[in-house]
């Protein structure tokens, strides 16, 4: 079965529909760029989501897959969360200025 | 071909629907543009158009209203086949829906005050326009100074220092610190159409930048 002739659309499109909705997208899926290590869930002590607590924020960061494995490693040796290993190397290294 | 501008900012109170109704009316003047209105329920901008209605006969100029980025983007879709412009009123946060029109727009206006904290608001903006740089290189967002003292010290040293630090352009058109705005917004009116020449004339270099801008990314 053969589909009816149509006129191609001549008109250039103003935006990319699958573009915008992609990128306004992400922002919901921030969080999840990043998988926590499983030690983080069994960890005592370990700090809210930060959906549930208000003193927290989340924040997207386009990191080299070798310092994200690094951050990994360190959380997973120390039986913290990616989020607590980065609070506390970036309160550290500000800290000095 | 329709060109969409939108008008963003993290922080409310900074101009966006002052800006977002009177580039509309004024360049429905000549030719057909849709107002869409995302900064709901506070709805300014469709409160603007509603009294409009009882003020001044609506010929080219449309408003719409979206809820979320899903219904933006669809609704934009259907409005550029019969609408010049499309004027994006945004809503006072980075949400999705904000993503969405910095994608969305051929230019977006970032209304700012000479304000630390209107400044330390657009800061956080930043990151986003990159972000959405990265994805889209035709992302294009600009300063639009507003209630702008330009006789003030302050007014000068802050917008230098805000130059500095945001490095996003600006647009050479301020509008300045008038009654004027809220006067004619309360009216329904352009501030075109109300008393002030000076906010008058504010607002038509405004109006004639933005269109010089778009004629420049058609060709």
């Amino acid at each position: 079965m053969t589909r009816p002739k149509t006129k191609p659309p001549i008109r250039k499109p103003v935006f990319d529909e699958a573009t915008a909705l992609r990128f306004a997208a992400a922002s919901a899926s921030a969080t999840t760029d990043v998988p926590a290590p499983p030690a983080a869930a069994a960890s005592p002590g370990a700090p809210a989501d930060a959906a549930g607590d208000p003193d927290r924020v989340s924040v997207t960061l386009h990191l080299k897959r070798e310092t994200i494995a690094r951050i990994q490693g360190e959380s997973a040796r120390k039986g913290k969360s990616l989020a607590q290993v980065v609070d506390k190397l970036v309160a550290k290294h500000l800290s000095k200025h | 071909m329709a060109q969409i501008v939108g008008i963003i900012q993290v922080k409310g109170g900074v101009g966006r629907s002052t800006i977002a109704t009177n580039l509309a009316a004024i360049l429905s003047l000549k030719k057909p543009t849709a107002l869409i209105d995302c900064d709901l329920p506070q709805g300014t901008s469709a409160s603007w158009y509603a009294v409009r209605q009882t003020e001044v006969p609506q010929k080219n100029l449309t408003l719409a209203t979206a809820r979320n980025h899903r219904e933006l983007v669809s609704l934009a879709g259907e409005l550029v086949r019969d609408h010049r412009y499309l004027i994006i009123d945004g809503p006072p946060r980075i949400a999705e829906m904000t993503r969405a029109i910095l994608v969305m727009s051929t230019l977006c206006l970032v209304p700012l005050g000479a304000s630390a904290a209107e400044i330390w608001s657009t800061a956080d903006l930043l990151g986003t326009i990159e972000e959405a740089r990265r994805l889209a290189h035709h992302v294009d967002a600009r300063i639009v100074w507003n209630r702008f003292r330009g006789q003030t010290r302050e007014a000068q040293e802050l917008s230098e220092a805000a130059r500095q630090e945001l490095g996003l352009r600006e647009l050479t058109a301020r509008l300045g610190y008038r009654v004027a705005y809220s006067e004619a917004l309360a009216r329904g009116l352009s501030v075109d159409e109300w008393l002030d020449r000076t906010a008058h004339a504010e607002m038509r270099a405004l109006a004639d930048e933005v269109k010089q801008i778009l004629k420049e990314k058609r060709k």
